[in-house]
């Protein structure tokens, strides 16, 4: 049987790739899944992102995440702006030898009502530390109603004076529970933060094995 | 062919012979002819370009064409994780690059397993930053008492994620710190995986 040349030769082409390239591109693509105008609006931010040297999947993500939570495109926009906005503050109250996460984390405190200066505070006396976890602990104590003043100056204290990551994750349980059995959220802050133990700045912390904040079955 | 022109009427034996007898073309009718043939510009030569675009007929098999377009698919796929073969796009690798310059090469991602307790729940998946927050991205699977779980494996660093439970309820881990608040009237929570970048 003599089946004619090339023009079914591009069907067949067409019919393997095209499907090939739609699959590639969603892969590849998550900005996809905007509409049209907003992902416009978003990529602009993104490139400004780019130029201010500041990360842009955050941005996306939230763009993202606002998609999942099926809000209206005026208001996913107004997020991702204010999340560009917290992530420069973040920047220029940090410096910029800061990585990513400590970047985010340090946006979102600013989000809840930290100040750039007590930011900067925490950035000047981190020597070779790493700011994420104090900060998500910082977050997180906010959301439970911590006066943030208390909040900020208590992990800035502990920072000081040495603590780990071990520290700031077992005072944030200790917190949790306090508050979740009736107790003033301040107080219950500065309760546990007094069971933290002082040490030299760049000590190694008390325990070697690291349950780390995110293992969250073993909570 | 003689026998055969024999063999034909004889009227049409005389149609053959007026068909098969030279014209006589006029001497000057010849030469206009002939000048005006001269007078036509040379063909110029066709350009290598043109033989690019010039309509081609191409034959192939259909087995042939299936194969030549699996091998062009192949190629893409080959080529497409080799460029993104960490899963970020590479304006974002040089962004992260240039924000912490410090940082080595190779971070180790590392499984976590998250479990939510929603017994009365039909379905529960995971969303965050990690999934693109695409709630059929990452399901979580009924455990015998009642929780759901699921195991992504992620790379070191800060992660904001949520539950997503029956399609549209969107509901923090109560196991992990609260992120701050997410602007769109949902909660979410953090998980900072160990590693050089946290």
């Amino acid at each position: 049987m003599k089946v004619p040349s090339s023009r079914w030769s591009l069907v067949a082409l067409a019919a393997l790739l095209v499907p090939a390239g739609l699959v590639a591109q969603g892969e590849r693509d998550p900005l996809a899944r905007l509409p049209a105008s907003l992902r416009y609006d978003v990529e602009v931010l993104m490139d400004s992102a780019r130029i201010y040297g500041l990360p842009v999947l955050p941005l996306q993500s939230k763009a993202l995440e606002g998609v999942a939570k099926r809000a209206p495109e005026r208001k996913i926009m107004a997020e991702v702006i204010r999340e560009f906005r917290s992530l420069r503050d973040a920047r220029v109250a940090l410096g910029p030898s800061v990585s990513v996460d400590e970047l985010t984390a340090a946006a979102g405190a600013l989000r809840l009502g930290i100040t750039q200066a007590q930011l900067a505070q925490m950035a000047r006396s981190r020597t070779d530390k790493i700011l994420t976890v104090p900060l998500v602990v910082l977050a997180d104590l906010v959301s439970r109603g911590v006066p943030k003043d208390t909040a900020s100056s208590t992990i800035f204290q502990l920072f000081q004076k040495g603590a780990a990551d071990d520290d700031f994750q077992s005072l944030w349980r200790g917190v949790e529970r306090d508050i979740d059995s009736g107790t003033d959220p301040g107080q219950a802050l500065l309760n546990r933060a007094r069971e933290i133990p002082s040490r030299s700045p760049g000590a190694p912390p008390a325990s070697t094995t690291r349950p780390d904040i995110s293992e969250t079955q073993d909570r | 062919m003689s026998d055969e022109l024999s063999a034909l009427d004889p009227s049409v034996q005389d149609v053959i012979a007026e068909a098969r007898r030279p014209v006589a073309v006029d001497a000057s009718a010849r030469r206009l002819l002939m000048e005006a043939v001269r007078a036509e510009p040379r063909p110029r030569r066709a350009p290598i370009l043109a033989w690019f675009v010039a309509p081609k007929r191409l034959t192939m098999p259909p087995l042939a064409t299936l194969a030549a377009a699996a091998g062009l698919v192949g190629i893409g796929v080959i080529a497409g994780y080799t460029i993104n073969r960490d899963g970020r796009a590479p304006t974002e690798r040089a962004s992260r690059a240039a924000v912490t310059p410090q940082l080595p090469d190779s971070v180790v991602p590392r499984a976590i397993k998250f479990v939510l307790i929603a017994p009365q729940a039909s379905q529960v998946a995971l969303v965050g930053d990690f999934n693109g927050w695409d709630t059929g991205a990452t399901p979580a699977e009924r455990q015998p008492d009642g929780s759901w779980a699921t195991v992504v494996t992620l790379r070191p660093g800060r992660h904001v994620y949520s539950f997503v439970v029956d399609g549209t309820h969107f509901i923090a881990d109560p196991a992990a710190p609260m992120a701050p608040d997410d602007g769109y009237g949902q909660k979410n929570s953090v998980v900072v995986v160990a590693g050089a970048s946290s």
